[in-house]
């Protein structure tokens, strides 16, 4: 009784079908298998190899003088096992300063890894250009600036991102121009990165970020004020004042008013003051009395007194908090606005328990 | 023509269009996968290279407030707090909200880490429910503060510590995950990466039943025990850590757990935190987000990040895993009936013309697919409409290519995270890999099925355990400030640069 | 003979450090997380211990804090290891009563010499 429009499935297709299924089911199973079995022999094998060689690199890492027979041994062992313990060697240059990491660099030269690196950084393979990027950042030496230099340009958004970890690492003054044009152009290398090595690099780093200060992209003129912050240079603070003073974009302002209260300088503290100004934007409010704690200029306790007591929570609250900041005229300040009521108390309170936190433990010290 | 006649027809017809959805289905997590995939080999190419020790040191990486809500979590608060502390992180804190717990969960707090009363003005930057008691903190630098609260729900409580939070981003996670030790420096890369587009990241949620943990920390993974929370590990592999880095891929990433997501402060702050009212909060928060995102022309992403992860328990009992599943399927109707303006609409990009459609189609309507289809066929072969050879390639394409998908998932896994060492770990797998779609799939069809029929009804069926207190709060003070709100490091947010 | 507790779980700097150590002829009981290193500090009552302050099971600033508070072993001398330089940290770090901190990358020489240091100042 098989109603006209019944499915008429081809028998023969079907079964096709099934095998093929029942093939793919078996390939992808044996693929998990083969997976598993290639993952443990490596991994165990890798193991192995390292465990050989690895007490030799500690030895070398650890020892008082460049033991000679413990370099030979290394530099002797094969190629093998020494493709299994670069990665632990290069690791370990992370973690010891001073004859130890010599002696690991030394090793690393006379295996040739640094010369590999150099060439490696010229590759196809994004991979390889990525490690022989940070071997270079971690070894440093001539001639490896240059070579990371030309990879802040790379097509591989990784590559480019270890290229400015390298050269933050290396701190060389010679890249903190190639550094802030990242900041300029399109797509720019991440910033956050870029902020942490031209902080790296310091004061040679400020004539090239004073050099875009006037760019008219807005946010690259925010990088630049925060950037010049986090490098320090107190010189620079006339120029973070008249962009907190004029610029016409808010971010730019306020990363401003930050760099400001990151460096220090007592000149513009009349300049972040005006920037707490009810009228000013809600986020350099908070960002400028966050600065007034940062300056610790007695001349601001009274305005941050006045803030304490504002509408908006986070003015109130970062203004009690940069009081509290600010030894010994802060605190008595919000010592006296804690004995009062309403919100500007209760904020002023929070503020005298939080610092209180601090300085108690500060004197626990047995 | 009979009227058997008609009723065969409508049966095969029906059959050949539950057969069509079926391969559709498939085919969409295929491509999924796919993309995952993709996503997975850039992740993994990375990975020696992510600079985790310098995101540790680097001043400008952005500080983290880690929200728990714990509701009667005595048994096991100080160990996950501890486990919180001792995450890697260079300016982090942690905010445990005590969301009215009755047994001693504060009490085993207060008597670990000496909490003492702390004065503390806490904004009304998101609504909450149930008003703050008391706000206490360790005497010494730990950076921990631990807010008592009115009962008022999970999502007021996560709200609750939003406002409590001073850092520029907020990790909301459950009280019970276990987090791998660099999960959050994990999860806050993106926002250092794209920092003017990325607003909210999710991290990758697995099953840890029966693994050693060793306080607060897995150190070594097992397959659990019982079939059921097995079948779930390769179900959490397949649909949450391949399908949702599938989503990221095409920006159209539309859940990011409860378990463990973080989220840009202010933007919480602007879209009004999680809703005090819905039951798959969690969907409706980045869902809302992806919105008001649109609505202010504001261009940004959601990414998932599929490594490092956090670990939960999964249920082991059909009971618990039933009404887990009966919440998960309600709460996504109301989700997808709330925003349902932005369903295949293209003015929200991928969320609107793929994702949310997706979601619509074969995650709500399928278990009324799955189980109708079920049944049509059975009636098909009852009435001889269908023959043995129809009902051959409906197992074919319905079954065979699932399991598939779920032996591609393991593949995936097998080659790029390899968390799971063991041989029997890896047969159990295979094994699981087909029960999870012959057998497991149908029984959460049922169980969704029911929590679609509850979203049908409305009410509050299965939420009614939480006692409801009045609002006490006002709307969020201070208005929209261009590309950034009222945080403490308002800088670190810069508005879109288009 | 003087005893040393070093705990840190990155075997690396836990293998310089122990064989640099005992090198200089001290004896050296090794852990590999806070916990354990504890267990093994109340057991052992070594001159002093050198930790790492981010250790999972429990963190080197816990650790140093445990042992000041309990009256057996408050004297033991405390040498934390950091990898952050943030001041935040050093300042915590004497909170809990360490004695001296070293910073990672660190030198093997200058850890040594630290110890010496120390445990002279201690034992003054």
């Amino acid at each position: 009784m098989i109603s006209p429009v019944s499915p008429s499935v081809d028998r023969d297709l079907l079964i096709v079908a099934a095998v093929c299924l029942a093939v793919v089911l078996v390939a992808l199973a044996l693929a998990v298998l083969v997976g598993r079995w290639w993952l443990r022999v490596t991994d165990a094998r890798r193991a192995r190899l390292v465990a050989s060689a690895r007490p030799w690199l500690v030895q070398l890492v650890a020892g008082d003088d460049e033991d000679p027979v413990v370099v030979e041994r290394l530099v002797a062992v094969d190629p093998r096992t020494w493709r299994a313990l670069e990665p632990v060697t290069v690791a370990m240059l992370g973690k010891v300063r001073g004859e130890a990491r010599t002696a690991v660099v030394g090793l690393l030269e006379r295996r040739g890894s640094v010369e590999r690196a150099m060439r490696g950084v010229h590759r196809r393979s994004a991979v390889v250009r990525a490690r022989s990027a940070h071997l270079l950042g971690a070894v440093g030496g001539p001639g490896t600036t240059a070579q990371l230099v030309r990879l802040l340009g790379d097509r591989d958004l990784e590559v480019r991102a270890v290229a400015v970890r390298a050269l933050g690492r290396l701190a060389d003054p010679m890249s903190a121009t190639a550094l802030v044009h990242g900041l300029l152009r399109t797509p720019p290398l991440p910033h956050h990165l870029v902020m942490a090595a031209l902080r790296q690099i310091g004061p040679a780093a400020v004539p090239p970020l004073l050099a875009a200060v006037d760019r008219a992209d807005d946010l690259v003129r925010a990088q630049v004020a925060e950037a010049l912050g986090l490098v320090g240079a107190v010189a620079t603070a006339p120029v973070l004042v008249v962009m907190l003073r004029i610029d016409h974009s808010t971010e730019v302002r306020l990363r401003a008013a930050r760099a400001l209260g990151r460096i220090g300088a007592p000149v513009s503290v009349d300049d972040v003051i005006a920037a707490t100004s009810a009228r000013e934007p809600l986020a350099l409010r908070v960002t400028a009395a966050e600065a007034l704690g940062a300056l610790g200029a007695r001349r601001a306790v009274p305005v941050l007194a006045d803030l304490v007591g504002d509408p908006v929570h986070w003015v109130a609250h970062t203004a009690a908090a940069s009081l509290a900041a600010i030894r010994p005229d802060g605190v008595a300040a919000l010592t006296r606005l804690a004995g009062r009521s309403g919100s500007a108390a209760r904020h002023a309170q929070e503020a005298l328990v939080a610092a209180n936190a601090k300085r108690l433990l500060a004197t626990v010290r047995p | 023509m009979t009227a058997l006649d008609v009723i065969s027809t409508v049966i095969v017809v029906a059959n050949w269009f539950v057969l069509a959805y079926f391969l559709l289905l498939n085919t969409s997590y295929l491509g999924l996968i796919l993309l995952a995939v993709r996503e997975f080999r850039r992740h993994l190419r990375r990975r020696p290279y992510a600079g985790f020790d310098e995101a540790y040191t680097n001043p400008l990486t952005l500080g983290v407030s880690v929200v728990m809500p714990a509701h009667n979590e005595e048994a096991t608060i100080v160990e996950s707090v501890n486990a919180m502390l001792a995450l890697r992180h260079p300016l982090f804190e942690v905010v445990v909200v005590d969301d009215g717990s009755t047994d001693g969960t504060f009490e085993v707090l207060r008597a670990h880490f000496g909490l003492v009363e702390v004065p503390r003005v806490v904004p009304d930057d998101v609504p909450t429910r149930g008003a703050i008691t008391a706000v206490h903190a360790p005497p010494a630098a730990v950076p921990l503060v631990v807010v008592r609260k009115e009962n008022g729900g999970k999502a007021s409580a996560n709200n609750t510590g939003i406002n409590v939070a001073v850092q520029p981003l907020v990790c909301m996670v459950d009280a019970d995950s276990l987090l791998d030790p660099d999960a959050l420096l994990a999860v806050a890369r993106p926002f250092g990466d794209d920092p003017e587009h990325v607003v909210a990241t999710g991290g990758v949620v697995r099953a840890v039943n029966d693994s050693t943990v060793v306080a607060g920390r897995v150190t070594e993974l097992r397959m659990p025990r019982t079939w059921l929370a097995r079948t779930q590990v390769v179900e959490y592999l397949r649909a949450f850590l391949l399908g949702r880095s599938g989503w990221s891929a095409l920006n159209a990433l539309v859940v990011v757990s409860g378990a463990f997501g973080l989220f840009r402060r202010d933007v919480l702050v602007e879209t009004g935190g999680l809703d005090v009212d819905t039951i798959g909060e969690d969907a409706e928060l980045v869902v809302r987000l992806h919105r008001w995102l649109r609505d202010h022309r504001r261009h940004a992403r959601v990414v998932f990040v599929p490594e490092p992860v956090a670990w939960t328990e999964v249920p082991e009992s059909l009971r618990v895993l039933g009404r887990q599943r009966r919440r998960w399927s309600r709460g996504l109707a109301e989700v997808l009936w709330k925003h349902r303006r932005m369903i295949g609409n293209p003015a929200y990009g991928a969320v609107g013309t793929l994702a949310l459609p997706f979601y619509v189609l074969f995650e709500l309507l399928a278990p009324v697919v799955e189980l109708f289809g079920l049944v049509a066929l059975v009636v098909g072969l009852l009435l001889g409409a269908v023959d043995w050879a129809f009902a051959v390639l409906f197992f074919l394409v319905a079954l065979g290519y699932g399991v598939a998908l779920s032996l591609v998932a393991l593949v995936v896994e097998e080659y790029s995270f390899h968390r799971y060492r063991g041989w029997r770990d890896l047969a159990v797998a295979l094994v699981v890999a087909v029960v999870e779609n012959i057998g497991y799939r149908q029984l959460t069809a049922v169980w969704r099925l029911r929590g679609l029929v509850d979203a049908l009804r409305g009410g509050k069926a299965e939420w009614g355990r939480m006692t409801r207190v009045g609002f006490a709060s006002a709307e969020p003070a201070g208005g929209p400030v261009p590309g950034s709100g009222p945080v403490t490091h308002p800088g670190e947010v810069v508005p879109d640069v288009r | 003979m003087t005893t040393v507790l070093v705990a840190d779980d990155d075997a690396d700097v836990r293998d310089v450090v122990v064989f640099k150590l005992e090198q200089s002829g001290y004896d050296v009981l090794v852990a590999e997380d806070g916990a354990t290193a504890l267990a093994m500090a109340r057991d052992a009552m070594p001159d002093i211990a050198v930790l790492d302050v981010m250790m999972p099971r429990m963190t080197g600033l816990d650790v140093c804090r445990e042992l000041r508070a309990a009256e057996a072993t408050a004297a033991i001398p405390v040498i934390l290891l950091t990898a952050r330089a943030q001041e935040s940290d050093v300042e915590g770090g004497f909170d809990w009563g360490a004695d001296d901190y070293l910073t990672k990358p660190f030198s093997p020489r200058e850890l040594v010499s630290r110890v010496r240091a120390v445990l002279a100042r201690s034992r003054r």
